[in-house]
């Protein structure tokens, strides 16, 4: 049984069946190839003859398996903490990391992934490496200051089913993404553990599972200030 | 400045220089031009920060908290004492015991209009969430019924905030006559019901008050506009408080709010202390409470800093009607409470019966916001935090 609240359809445990499909989608299809496939051992071991190379438009299978995981990033070449906008789906989201004031969108760029282009293109695989490093470890700050802004979303509201249900399926669906990163600071089990901390039915759940919950997640991952997000 | 050098060139260049200087002249006019361009620049790029800095607001913040929020919270709390312990010595044999009780009620729920704007520190803490927990409405009186009879219910789980607070008591106490009411509040756990929703609200006031004791410093002290700083925080609450108002306990029961594009349809149920029927006065007491604020008049009757004398500081002026920022705000407090007040009947009988009136009071409502949300928000360089999702 479903229920048509206040714009939103959710099911009869108050779950929200289009951001858990949009959402996973991000994270185990765009999250899931950007971090760990295009960036991974096999797509990063293949030919890399920048010297052959004739024209500006040509790129070699190294260059172009790194522009892949840049394309599932859906940012602008240009963002930056000081112009966040005009990205979509994960670039869209980077501005969550904002209002917790942390600067991932300068590091996933700068030293991530222009570092990384940079690298390549001289053939230095050392450099490169560390900016795969920065771009997983970085990228993984979306999904968790998203998931944080949606849990504060939450709590805000939590007297107003619709809202608070959407908000609650939002961010279990950007908790779930954090699975899809083969560098993930946490393991699958932590982050199942940390989505049943907020029950079965978002019709149910407190204000307390919502914070401590939003605190688990801020925990794991060194945030001082996630009331802030 | 800079026109007067230039004015001086001129007079140089015509009169005293030979034409042989002239190509020096003109390196030097042009060198003097920018160098005063960039002497006003910087004079201007210091003018506007050194007022930034000049602009103090911490007298504003420490009127609003020592003379407004902690004496307000301390009368809620009172109020609140009072409706609980006359609860306890409630006897339902008496009418007049259930008199007071209704009586107490109002006086507690007109005392929460005035705390309702500072939802932020403390109170927007998890273990206090005033708004929600003490005024969810429209309440559910099917689901209150059925916690009441089942005897079994959280009143800490979500869908409950419905079922508790302010409007579940107006529901209790004011649902039907009171001859009526006499018989049913006989029952025990209807009592006990009651009881449970105010120990709950009681307990959350307590925590915000007993924050209160180390928040106060961190509030008056607070300096800049980030979004949590404390003039972020005033003015965006005072703005949701506002908004709350003229959308949630007016517009929406009346039809002439929408969600997501969509008109929402008349609905008298939806107002505020519908079962009491004392919207009006919910209502008035809340505009009252916000231009006290605005004003800064504390509750000693003192007129202290208010939100007006630091627009007065800026000489900032509304968008809206012609003039003075201050006196258009402090004017229009004066025009919505007027017309709240000129109605003789309860607001789900005027919204049946009485449209085209409360049509006019709405769109006064309605003129206030953007003297708020855009004239006061952009001189205090503030961005708007609260209000509506994303959409997606």
């Amino acid at each position: 049984m479903g229920h048509l609240t206040g714009g939103y359809m959710f099911n009869a445990n108050g779950f929200e069946p289009v951001q858990l499909i949009v959402k996973g989608i991000m994270g185990s299809c765009f999250y899931y190839q950007g971090t760990s496939v295009y960036l991974s051992e096999a797509k990063m071991n293949v030919d890399n003859d920048v010297a052959s190379l004739t024209s500006d438009i040509e790129y070699t299978d190294m260059q172009h398996h790194f522009d892949e995981s840049f394309g599932y990033l859906g940012a602008p070449i240009d963002m930056s903490v000081a112009n966040p906008d005009g990205g979509s789906y994960w670039g869209k989201y980077a501005k969550k990391t904002l209002v917790g004031s942390l600067t991932t969108i300068d590091n996933i760029m700068q030293d991530g992934f222009i570092a990384g282009r940079h690298a390549i293109n001289n053939m230095d695989y050392d450099t490169r490496d560390q900016a795969i490093a920065v771009i997983q470890s970085e990228w993984e700050m979306i999904p968790v200051a998203s998931a944080l802004y949606y849990l504060n979303s939450a709590e805000a509201a939590i007297a107003d089913d619709a809202v608070r249900n959407h908000a609650l399926s939002e961010a279990i669906a950007f908790m779930s993404a954090l699975k899809w990163n083969s560098n993930a600071l946490v393991t699958p089990s932590q982050v199942d553990d940390m989505i049943a901390m907020l029950g079965d039915n978002l019709f149910n759940i407190t204000a307390v599972m919502i914070s401590d919950t939003r605190n688990a997640l801020a925990s794991a991952y060194g945030i001082s200030n996630p009331s802030e997000f | 400045m800079e026109f007067q050098i230039l004015v001086n060139f001129k007079f140089l260049n015509d009169l005293i220089w030979p034409p042989a200087c002239r190509w020096l002249l003109l390196l030097m006019k042009q060198f003097l031009f920018y160098l005063t361009t960039v002497i006003s620049l910087l004079f201007i790029g210091s003018c506007s920060s050194d007022e930034n800095e000049e602009t103090q607001y911490s007298d504003l913040f420490q009127n609003v908290a020592d003379n407004i929020i902690i004496p307000r919270y301390s009368n809620f709390d009172e109020s609140l004492s009072d409706l609980i312990s006359e609860l306890n010595n409630f006897d339902s044999t008496e009418l007049s015991s259930l008199e007071i009780l209704q009586e107490k009620f109002i006086n507690a729920y007109l005392s929460w209009q005035k705390v309702s704007a500072f939802e932020f520190g403390p109170a927007g803490e998890t273990s206090a969430l005033l708004r929600s927990n003490i005024n969810t409405f429209p309440t559910n009186s099917t689901k209150i019924e059925s916690n009441i009879q089942n005897n079994d219910y959280n009143l800490e789980a979500a869908s409950n905030f419905s079922a508790k607070g302010f409007p579940a008591l107006d529901y209790l106490l004011f649902h039907t006559s009171q001859s009526e009411l006499l018989i049913e509040l006989m029952n025990e756990s209807r009592i006990n019901y009651m009881k449970n929703c105010l120990i709950d609200m009681q307990s959350k006031l307590d925590y915000v008050i007993n924050g209160w004791d180390t928040y106060r410093n961190v509030f008056v002290e607070s300096e800049g506009n980030d979004q949590s700083s404390s003039l972020s925080l005033l003015f965006n609450h005072f703005l949701f408080d506002y908004e709350q108002l003229k959308r949630n306990k007016f517009a929406l029961p009346a039809g002439f709010a929408s969600s997501y594009g969509i008109p929402i349809s008349s609905d008298p149920s939806k107002v505020e202390g519908f079962y009491s029927g004392k919207s009006f006065e919910l209502i008035y007491a809340n505009l009252t409470a916000l231009e006290s604020v605005f004003m800064g008049m504390g509750e000693n009757g003192v007129d202290g800093i208010g939100i007006y004398e630091m627009l007065k500081e800026y000489n900032a002026v509304s968008t809206v009607v012609e003039g003075d920022l201050s006196e258009a705000i402090a004017n229009q407090f004066l025009i919505c409470k007027e017309l709240v007040n000129q109605f003789s009947n309860e607001l789900a009988y005027e919204i049946l019966n009485n449209i085209s009136q409360v049509q006019e009071t709405s769109n006064e409502l309605q003129k206030m916001v953007p003297m708020i949300k855009n004239d006061m928000r952009s001189y205090f360089s503030v961005t708007v935090t609260l209000g509506d999702s994303d959409g997606d």
